[in-house]
């Protein structure tokens, strides 16, 4: 049983380092990234005219935010904010505002 | 008369209220009933912004965004019923 867990952790622990170590914090990102500028801290928007990102889908917000960032779609703002992230980061993004 | 043709799919209310023109314009079929989505790839709308949904809706329709399935939705939508649409999903919030 020892050996087992033994097992499982090492595994783990693989898997961890492969994945580049500590995940991302997404609160802190949001504010690195300038997304609580428009989007709030929590996703709640500063303007009416801006969308809510709380109560989102963390997998609708990542696929908008790798669609904004790869080009494939064109949103004057979004496709420069998203430009410069990382897989990870957007992730992590996706993470802190979705459900 | 009038009944029987509104009894067609929605039996709620006015035949132009949000609820029924999220029905009659399809938004339902993805975004749900209540503005909660059926599928995680798209977007909830309960409760979002009026403002915002109203300029995505015009945008989509008047394809300023174009490239999008949401053109060929917003298509027939007249910016009176782009207005009731939005202020619905807002309300399901």
């Amino acid at each position: 049983m020892l050996k087992v867990k033994h097992l499982v952790l090492c595994a783990g622990l693989v898997a961890l380092s492969a994945c580049g170590g500590k995940p991302l914090d997404g609160a802190a990102l949001a504010e690195q990234k300038g997304c609580i500028g428009c989007h709030g801290a929590q996703g709640e928007a500063i303007a009416p005219s801006y969308p809510n990102l709380n109560g989102q889908w963390e997998r609708y917000l990542r696929l908008q935010l790798r669609a904004y960032r790869d080009g494939e779609r064109e949103n004057g703002v979004m496709n420069g904010m998203a430009a410069t992230l990382t897989d990870e980061e957007i992730y992590a993004l996706a993470k802190h505002y979705g459900s | 008369m009038t009944g029987l043709f509104g009894l067609a799919g929605y039996t709620h209310g006015a035949d132009d209220d949000g609820a029924a023109l999220a029905w009659k314009y399809h938004c339902v079929t993805c975004h749900g009933q209540n503005g909660i989505a059926n599928s995680d790839r798209y977007p909830n709308l309960a409760g979002q912004n009026v403002a915002y949904l109203v300029s995505r809706l015009r945008y989509f329709r008047d394809g300023t965004e174009p490239g999008n399935q949401m053109n060929a939705q917003a298509a027939p939508l007249s910016d009176e019923v782009i207005e009731k649409l939005s202020q619905y999903f807002k309300q399901q919030g």
